[in-house]
């Protein structure tokens, strides 16, 4: 599996490196207990600094995606589908709780609130 | 053997290094370029240009290459500055060798200190791209060479060395220089050992974007296999320990054996970079594997000829401490008379116990083995 990465691109390179990570969990590219590369070999090969890798490498850990088990190397963790599920569940509460706390400043009710996630949720189904 | 074989073996080094290799490895200076920064050189038509037009590092080798062939034929022919004359102390083929390694190591600091001005070009006028890609998997040794290889290549290397220690252990050869030679052979296969794991370590290269993964295969497995190298050399050295006995030539064919690798190796590297295309499209193409095969055949057949050779002549010391040792210490007999035939001439070495019981070692002549035998009746 490849993992590509554009330096100027607005979203910084260790959370392009942490969200492809993540979708080769989910859609299982990476399946549970492969190896990933180490630190030094993923930096060379993307021509990137270590600490990049290494700071990516630490958010997945720390997420629970990954497990580095000292000299052995770095591994998929076994429970690591549901990890980034867990991970996603968070971020998208934490973008849903911005949104409703923005709109709720707009003084519109908690009502309308459901009223207005509902028509979008449909108007995105519809589109596929 | 001739010096005539020395010279055709580094006069094949000199035109596939210098005059062959720059001529096809030149082809692959555009797409070493567009693999760092596609959009480069369509930016830079000019440059591109000036690129594939420059010729003057091809020039520059096949004139070093021209300089090699005539200084090893003039000191072949005798054609030799008085200036340079100390050459001619050692054996012919030994000042060969030492003066091909030397106009070679020059011709490689020359394209080496080329090669870091054309990265520093590159570095200062090639921005890698913004977009990069890596694979997303851990390299190892694995990858390209089987298990049961790997422990069975490295059993036999840890045997040799075994081997070497087990002799050395048993204390009759336990000598300052066979423990040097131990040492050697150590120092030798972790020096071939370290450049195995940096062949599975190093970062992907052009090369291997050029060629695909069969590039990195192939130079990891001839990594893996170059560990092996040292051993004929190691089984030769220990035998002629052992045995009491050196080969005169070993050095000899084993440069040549190693010269003629370098060559296979640089012609199907030649070869296989003649059509870069798309990645992976390239493969080991039959003219590589030939150069291959064609050194390992030289290598072994030069081999062959080195335990034909005839061992070295043992001294009149050598013999008469034998002698002394049959003699006075197993009582294998009262005297024991020695003929050796050469091609330098007739040699006997007698030796008998003295009457009062003192030892006598005395060297004879042809012309009184009769007299000692009708005294010894």
């Amino acid at each position: 599996m490849d993992i590509v990465i554009q330096t100027n691109a607005p979203e910084p390179v260790y959370e392009q490196i942490v969200r492809q990570i993540h979708d080769a969990v989910k859609s299982g590219k990476l399946k549970p207990d492969t190896p990933l590369p180490t630190v030094r070999q993923l930096a060379g090969d993307l021509v990137i600094n270590r600490n990049t890798v290494a700071r990516a490498y630490r958010i997945l850990e720390e997420q629970g995606v990954i497990l580095t088990a000292g000299r052995k190397g770095t591994f998929i963790r076994r429970d690591a589908v549901r990890e980034v599920a867990k991970v996603r569940t968070t971020r998208a509460e934490r973008v849903m709780r911005r949104v409703v706390r923005t709109m709720l400043g707009e003084g519109l009710s908690r009502k309308e609130i459901a009223d207005i996630f509902t028509g979008v949720l449909s108007i995105e189904a519809r589109k596929g | 053997m001739s010096e005539w074989v020395d010279i055709v073996v580094y006069a094949t080094l000199i035109v596939t290094v210098w005059g062959w290799f720059p001529a096809r490895s030149s082809s692959l200076t555009i797409p070493m370029i567009a693999d760092r920064n596609p959009g480069w050189l369509a930016d830079h038509p000019a440059s591109e240009r000036r690129l594939v037009e420059s010729r003057w590092f091809r020039w520059s080798l096949l004139l070093w290459g021209l300089v090699s062939l005539l200084t090893i034929l003039a000191f072949q022919f005798d054609v030799w500055p008085q200036q340079l004359a100390f050459l001619r102390a050692a054996p012919k083929w030994e000042a060969l060798k030492d003066l091909n390694s030397t106009l070679f190591i020059a011709g490689l600091i020359y394209v080496a200190a080329c090669a870091v001005l054309f990265f520093r070009w590159l570095d200062a006028n090639v921005p890698f791209s913004s977009r990069r890609q890596a694979k997303l998997a851990r390299r190892s040794l694995h990858d390209d060479v089987p298990r049961p290889l790997q422990y069975a290549v490295c059993a036999v290397i840890v045997l040799h060395l075994a081997v070497w220690a087990a002799v050395g252990v048993t204390g009759r050869y336990a000598t300052p220089a066979f423990w040097g030679g131990v040492a050697f052979q150590v120092v030798v296969s972790a020096v071939f050992l370290l450049f195995m794991l940096s062949a599975v370590r190093r970062r992907p290269g052009a090369m291997d974007r050029i060629f695909g993964p069969s590039y990195r295969r192939t130079e990891v497995r001839a990594a893996f296999a170059a560990q092996l190298l040292p051993l004929p050399n190691g089984i030769a050295r220990l035998y002629g320990q052992v045995a009491s006995t050196s080969f005169e030539n070993l050095d000899r064919f084993m440069h040549l054996g190693l010269v003629l690798l370098v060559v296979a190796l640089v012609m199907a590297l030649a070869a296989w970079s003649r059509q870069p295309g798309e990645p992976g499209s390239v493969r080991w193409p039959r003219s590589a594997t030939s150069a291959s095969m064609f050194a390992f055949v030289a290598f072994v057949t030069m081999i062959q000829g080195v335990a034909q050779e005839s061992p070295r002549a043992v001294s009149d010391d050598e013999i008469r401490n034998l002698l002394v040792e049959r003699v006075d210490t197993y009582r294998h007999s009262v005297g024991i008379v020695v003929g050796i035939v050469e091609p330098a001439g007739r040699r006997v070495i007698a030796y008998e116990a003295g009457d009062d019981g003192r030892a006598l070692a005395v060297v004879l002549h042809q012309n009184a083995v009769d007299q000692r035998a009708r005294r010894i009746d």
